[in-house]
């Protein structure tokens, strides 16, 4: 393959602006499928990505596409995944590309994590081509998107295809542009091999499936692969390109092409994103820059709602950390929920979503606890310890002084919000840094904020307070010294562990206030009163009761109603299944996930 | 065969209670007759489960049944063989029928009245929507007597908005100075949708305490008891041999057929009912379709279930050899750790071979009868 009938490129985009769309387009218009083939949206192929309508793992796929000047070219689309917590994944997706397509909502404009993505994109050298989709919405302003696109980004943007990916508008002119626009990879295919690894998957068949751009040399079907990061070498099964849930096998794999490696890997962890594969017989001397181990920066405890289903647990987050590599657990127990799992997240959402996929792909119920970053601890005796669970906070007389994470964070929103905007960053312990218009009506901020305020429901109270509006985009940058306290909750007078969080001091008070109201208004009422308490260090700072209960009969049940009530009967029956047992207190799984989200 | 329960669904009213969320109509008079025309022609549809069972029970439910003309009543009754120890009731609002209707009511067989008196105190009355008054009640269980009605029952509500234990106190005085042989008191739930509902959201009413529900509980209990009004439901009191057959027979998962809009029946083991929409009701039974909308064929476990549930609601309680006979299962064997815990936490308890609600257990039957579902 001549390597100027090549383009690797991926789509940058803002969450909803039509990444996948314009991805399914792209495809359907290269003819790889019929449009009955077609599933909604091609590229992301997990249920929570279809519903949450971003991508979450990425992949890739190869089109052939017949340009007027009457060659094939082949366009290799890399898919990336599109959220904040996924950015180490996202340069090593950028960095298997040459160019970039950067889709651009005409009604909304720019937003901070395509800003974050662009910037990236830039600094592996990418060359990027803008298009402004939804061009056919009525609030649809693409000169304006353009000139939003060329005074914050500084790339030309008047050539720009107006498109609608979802109406089929103007896609004919992508694919031209992405021939012309974008550059084809350099040809060093005489050089020692070297490919990069942007995407890992389990199969039960094949094993590890790698996806990969050789950057430089010659894979051959025949090879044994080395990974230079993880040092282990492995002959390889099978190699090829890639068609949209597909492969199509292939003898070698040459400088430029992206495609798929499996040679019998049983782990992700071996093949993780970001690693070099060369040949063990023709090594390369280094491997590609920018490799990162994944580095969990929010942590939280994973319990089986029904104790008896520890194992259960155990073997859905060891099936999901075969393709989740960031992903990482050890067991914990917890006095109030037993045994279970401390994991540890790359962000909040990857959180979420791994919450989700436990209990939806392996049919789990799960209690977690509230979320925490690492601490660092500096004992009286000098020692330091990295805490990221509060009950292992030692006692406070043996605590010299405590460090938190600090973020850098950029926050893009209409003019009419900064006020909110503000007011929020200040009430979260922010230091404000910077702030520009990027247009007449948008505002970019940046400030530094406390990851645990970043962590504690902050993207919901971003989006309460501007409408929707306000994008995010963080990253941790240092640790600073900070007054920290353990905040407890006790319940008819004990302790429950799994409700124990880190709190600045200052917030600690309204924080304990509000947790003792939200889980008055959770816990059901019981035989007997229970008092919801707060406390500091043993010290009660605030308190509710929850007061017994006195009548729950249904005082009618004839004929018509016994059907009626017998499904009354089985919600409840439900709902005492969705209980845990704390002591003496039944407490609902919402309970310990609704007390985190204080402010909505 | 068994003995078959029939019930009747009449669901016009004159007006809608506040606290209402029955199947029931007010203002829809004009439907009567196309109703009554289409209830006939449903219980036609049924001769075959008609055919050669006696009736041991039937009883004409609401809605207010007093409100529609006696004849249209009678047209129904018509339609079954009954006999002389057949328990027929009709749910009668006071000052709807009056001296001479009671008599038709007899006459045509009925040997049952039960009044929705709710209360005695005419505040109250107002604030539950009732259009009647305490005097025109009081007047009407006279007249009802006076047409021979020995068999009268009265249902109760307490624990409304405002309602306080004196109040309530008093009214069930003037109940019990009627020497009325059966009772029931009912434990005011604010269902969903009703206009009460709306109310209590909206702070127009208070929500009703629950510690003054129960000692209003308590004191229908012990009060009624000294009029020899003896509980044997958690909702029902009569003086012994008084109860209500057809109710009874509810609890005992006797079978029913239930003909009209909405109704329910039980028949071999399988659970149907009925179209809550007047004019499909109509319209299916135009086309002489049976107005089933909802089949349930239970399984064994829930048959189960639903005898526990309902056994456990009488004061007579559930009977081991009677369960071990029916089910050829040991209830103790079966729920063995569950019948520790309700009996240590105080909410069932076991006497000579029947397992029954204690006085706590009742307050909160739903967390008993939770556990056997």
């Amino acid at each position: 393959m001549k390597k100027d009938r090549i383009r690797n490129f991926c789509i940058i985009a803002h969450i909803d602006h039509g990444k996948s769309t314009l991805a399914d387009r792209l495809i359907e218009k290269t003819g790889l499928l019929t449009s009955r083939e077609m599933s909604d949206q091609v590229l992301d192929n997990m249920d929570i990505e279809k519903e949450r309508g971003i991508t979450i793992k990425s992949q890739a796929v190869r089109m052939v596409y017949k340009h007027n000047d009457g060659k094939e070219y082949i366009l290799n689309l890399i898919d990336t995944p599109g959220h904040v917590d996924f950015s180490y994944e996202v340069s090593r997706s950028l960095a298997a590309c040459d160019g970039a397509i950067l889709v651009v909502d005409a009604a909304q404009g720019v937003e901070a994590q395509t800003l974050a993505n662009v910037y990236m994109a830039i600094d592996n050298n990418l060359e990027i081509l803008p298009v402004i989709n939804k061009i056919d919405l009525p609030a649809a302003r693409p000169e304006l998107a353009i000139e939003e696109i060329e005074n914050l980004i500084g790339i030309e943007a008047h050539h720009a295809p107006l498109i609608s990916a979802k109406n089929r508008i103007n896609i004919e002119e992508v694919l031209e542009k992405i021939v012309t626009y974008l550059p084809a990879p350099l040809d060093k295919s005489d050089m020692p091999a070297r490919a990069l690894i942007f995407d890992s998957k389990f199969d039960a068949y094949k094993g590890v499936i790698i996806y990969c751009r050789v950057m430089e040399g010659v894979i051959k079907a025949t090879d044994t692969i080395r990974l230079m990061n993880t040092k282990k070498e492995y002959q390889v099964v099978e190699l090829g390109y890639l068609k949209p849930g597909g492969f199509i096998p292939a003898e070698q794999l040459t400088s430029g092409e992206v495609g798929y490696i499996t040679a019998s890997i049983k782990n992700v962890e071996d093949t993780r994103v970001g690693d070099t594969v060369t040949t063990a017989e023709n090594k390369a001397a280094v491997p590609l820059p920018g490799y990162k181990e994944a580095v969990s920066m929010v942590f939280c405890g994973i319990y089986p709602a029904d104790g008896a289903k520890y194992n259960m647990l155990k073997d859905a987050l060891m099936k999901l950390k075969l393709n989740d590599a960031a992903l990482m657990y050890e067991p914990e127990t917890s006095a109030a929920l037993g045994f279970g799992f401390r994991c540890g997240f790359l962000g909040l959402l990857h959180m979420e979503i791994i919450q989700e996929r436990i209990e939806r792909e392996f049919d789990l119920d799960i209690i977690t606890t509230a979320p925490s970053v690492i601490y660092r601890v500096t004992k009286t005796d000098g020692q330091v310890l990295r805490v990221d669970n509060p009950t292992n906070l030692p006692p406070v007389s043996e605590i010299a002084y405590m460090e938190e994470p600090i973020a850098k964070a950029v926050i893009i929103v209409p003019a009419e919000y900064v006020g909110n905007i503000m007011e929020l960053c200040q009430d979260r312990r922010g230091t404000f840094i910077h702030m520009e218009y990027i247009d007449a009506t948008r505002t970019k901020l940046d400030y530094e904020l406390p990851l645990n305020e970043i962590i504690y429901d902050f993207f919901d109270a971003l989006k309460s307070r501007s409408k929707g509006y306000a994008s995010l985009d963080y990253e941790v940058m240092k640790y600073e010294k900070s007054k920290l306290v353990k905040l407890d909750i006790l319940l008819n007078q004990e302790l429950v562990d799994a409700l124990s969080f880190i709190v600045h001091e200052s917030k600690a008070y309204a924080r304990g206030r509000r947790m003792v109201e939200k889980l008055k208004e959770q816990i059901p009422r019981h035989q007997f009163e229970i008092p919801v308490q707060a406390a500091i260090g043993g010290k009660i700072i605030a308190r509710e009761t929850v007061r017994a209960y006195r009548k729950d009969v249904i005082a009618k049940c004839y004929g018509g109603d016994i059907s009626r009530k017998k499904k009354l009967l089985e919600k409840q029956k439900e709902g005492k299944k969705r209980m845990r047992q704390l002591g003496s207190v039944e407490v609902p799984q919402e309970a310990f996930m609704s007390v985190l989200k204080l402010d909505t | 065969m068994n003995d078959l329960r029939i019930y009747i669904h009449i669901p016009f009213c004159k007006s809608k209670c506040n606290y209402c969320d029955f199947n029931s109509f007010a203002g829809m008079d004009h439907m009567f007759r196309p109703y009554f025309k289409s209830l006939i022609t449903e219980i036609a549809l049924y001769s075959n489960e008609l055919r050669g069972r006696r009736i041991d029970s039937i009883y004409f439910g609401g809605g207010t049944p007093s409100h529609v003309d006696v004849q249209y009543i009678y047209q129904v009754l018509k339609c079954f063989t009954f006999d002389e120890n057949t328990e027929i009731t009709i749910e009668v609002n006071p000052g709807v029928v009056g001296y001479h209707n009671f008599v038709q009511y007899r006459q045509m067989g009925i040997n049952r009245i039960s009044f929705g008196i709710q209360s005695f105190n005419d505040r109250i009355l107002m604030y539950m929507g009732r259009i009647h008054n305490s005097l025109t009640a009081i007047n009407n269980i006279h007249e009802c007597k006076e047409a021979g009605f020995d068999n009268i029952s009265a249902d109760m509500i307490f624990g409304y908005p405002k309602q306080t234990l004196e109040q309530y106190e008093d009214s069930l005085n003037v109940l019990k100075s009627l020497e009325i042989p059966h009772v029931s008191c009912y434990s005011l739930s604010i269902e969903p949708g009703t206009l009460l509902d709306e109310m209590v959201k909206k702070n127009v009413m208070p929500m009703p305490d629950e510690d003054l529900d129960r000692a209003m509980y308590n004191l229908s209990i012990e009060s009624l008891k000294k009029a020899n009004l003896q509980q044997y439901e958690i909702s029902n009191f009569a003086v012994p041999g008084y109860e209500s057959r057809h109710n009874i027979g509810y609890w005992n998962r006797d079978e029913y057929l239930g003909f009209g809009l909405s109704a329910h029946s039980l028949y071999n083991e399988t659970r149907y009912s009925n179209t809550e929409d007047l004019h499909q009701y109509i319209s299916l039974l135009n086309k002489y379709e049976k107005p089933v909308v909802h089949t349930d064929t239970l399984t064994k476990e829930e048959i189960i279930t639903e005898y526990i549930i309902l056994k456990l609601r009488m004061n007579s309680g559930l009977d081991i050899a009677h369960f071990q006979d029916k089910f050829d299962l040991n209830f103790e064997e079966k729920y063995g750790d569950k019948l520790k815990t309700l009996v240590n936490t105080g909410l069932l308890y076991k006497q000579s071979d029947s397992y029954k609600l204690t006085r706590s257990g009742m307050d909160v039957a739903n967390k008993v009868f939770v556990e056997f579902v």
